[in-house]
């Protein structure tokens, strides 16, 4: 698991791992919470921006996750992931909240119901592909199938429920559903995550 | 939904794509199914790594605003279990003040028979608090039975409102606000009994601006004026900025 930290030199910084920090926060310190910050601000800022979008927003939304890595660091268990897997999994869970709350999901519906198909699609690849700083990550990404990647980031990127996905790929359900398994199931492979 | 079927949600699953009533199905699936936990925790660690390939730099004095924010937010007590998104919610008030509050709100409702619009569970939940907090109720009961209390109504308040309750006699009184908006984390609303143009704080009306709990507060001497300001947050020794709501005693 410690592959994705590895991997990136600017999560190694000195000293302390990210569960290490996470830990000492668990006990109230500011002082590692800081640190932990600037390892993890960077991924969680992008990630929520990635589904949100606006940038202000997204810094409110940013702010939020960051504020409850906080709050519920004493709830952390190092068995069940990283500590930048546990803020990332609560950014991304965040930042679909906001995606999908009642305003929003007004929006979308109208906007999944009138859009060209692969119209958003292709924004999202194309920011992606601009971004992703890991040619791994590319790598492994151009070894799924089409609509195994389309569907993935679609969910992950745009923060789309399957059956909006679906929609937006004019597959069936069921379909949907089994490339976004089998879709990461391939990646994980690809990416050598051992978990 | 048959169990292969559901098992199949793994990857809809870490890429939050699950609407509610769906996530919450897989989620009491995955209690009794160890090879899906197995999986989702592979995936998981997968959809991470998609979240790291867009780090970008957050905007400058995010930082800043996320540190001054956890000096106002207590920390859960430990337990089991990934993080949830709950409902959101505002800072917590300090326990002190919540019980206070609980405890002058049933006194209030009580004297003032507005009770109706309290549910049941809210009221049980008051009383439980109500037992630790005897003083605060008795101060609070003592003042709404004293012969000189007087209601003032607020002035100034564009948005919102309330009163204040005080008895000159027992040199005491409470205030109420509602409905006055939210301050954004960086400020807040902040009471002040203000005598011969001197103002002391009587309060910091919570981190996060809501303003809906009575404060009882003490030592009126000559004070003419119950005033709130919004102050940066966590208040300020005087008043920096114009009242927006003030009390003419």
């Amino acid at each position: 698991m410690d592959d994705s930290v590895r991997a990136i030199p600017s999560l190694r910084g000195g000293g302390l791992s990210p569960e290490d920090l996470l830990a000492q926060v668990a006990r109230g310190s500011e002082a590692a919470f800081e640190q932990l910050h600037d390892i993890v601000a960077g991924p969680v800022f992008g990630v929520v921006r990635r589904v949100v979008r606006d940038v202000a927003q997204s810094e409110e939304v940013a702010q939020e996750v960051l504020v409850e890595l906080w709050r519920t660091a004493p709830r952390y268990d190092p068995a069940q992931g990283s500590a930048v897997n546990w803020a990332l999994t609560l950014a991304h869970r965040r930042a679909v909240d906001r995606v999908r709350s009642a305003q929003a999901s007004a929006d979308r519906e109208q906007r999944v119901g009138t859009m060209a198909p692969g119209r958003e699609f292709d924004e999202v690849v194309e920011a992606v592909t601009a971004r992703l700083e890991r040619e791994q990550v590319r790598r492994c990404l151009s070894t799924l199938t089409e609509l195994q990647r389309e569907s993935v980031l679609l969910a992950y990127y745009g923060g789309h429920t399957y059956p909006e996905v679906a929609e937006l790929l004019r597959s069936p359900l069921g379909t949907i559903k089994t490339r976004l398994r089998d879709g990461l199931i391939r990646l994980r492979d690809c990416l050598g995550v051992t978990r | 939904m048959t169990t292969p079927d559901v098992h199949l949600l793994t990857g809809a699953y870490v890429l939050d794509a699950l609407d509610e009533p769906e996530r919450r199905q897989f989620e009491r699936h995955l209690a009794e199914c160890p090879e899906c936990v197995q999986e989702v925790a592979g995936l998981r660690e997968t959809t991470v790594r998609l979240g790291l390939a867009v780090s970008e730099t957050p905007p400058a004095g995010m930082k800043e605003q996320v540190l001054a924010r956890i000096g106002q937010v207590r920390q859960e007590p430990p337990g089991i279990g990934y993080p949830r998104v709950p409902a959101r919610r505002g800072h917590r008030w300090p326990v002190r003040l919540v019980s206070v509050a609980a405890a002058v709100a049933v006194a209030v409702a009580a004297a003032l028979g507005v009770v109706a619009y309290q549910t049941q569970s809210r009221l049980d939940a008051a009383r439980a608090q109500l037992s630790q907090v005897r003083s605060a109720q008795n101060a609070v009961a003592e003042l709404l039975s004293a012969p000189d209390l007087r209601a003032i109504p607020a002035q100034g308040g564009r948005a919102g409102g309330g009163s204040v309750l005080v008895s000159r006699q027992l040199d005491r009184g409470l205030l109420f606000v509602s409905g006055m908006p939210d301050q954004p984390a960086t400020s807040t609303y902040q009471a002040w009994v203000i005598a011969d143009g001197t103002a002391k704080s009587i309060g910091v009306l919570g981190p996060a601006g809501r303003t809906a709990t009575p404060l009882l507060f003490g030592s009126l001497g000559g004070a003419d004026e119950v005033a709130m300001t919004i102050e940066p947050a966590g208040g300020s020794r005087e008043p920096t900025t114009s009242p927006v709501v003030w009390f003419l005693l």
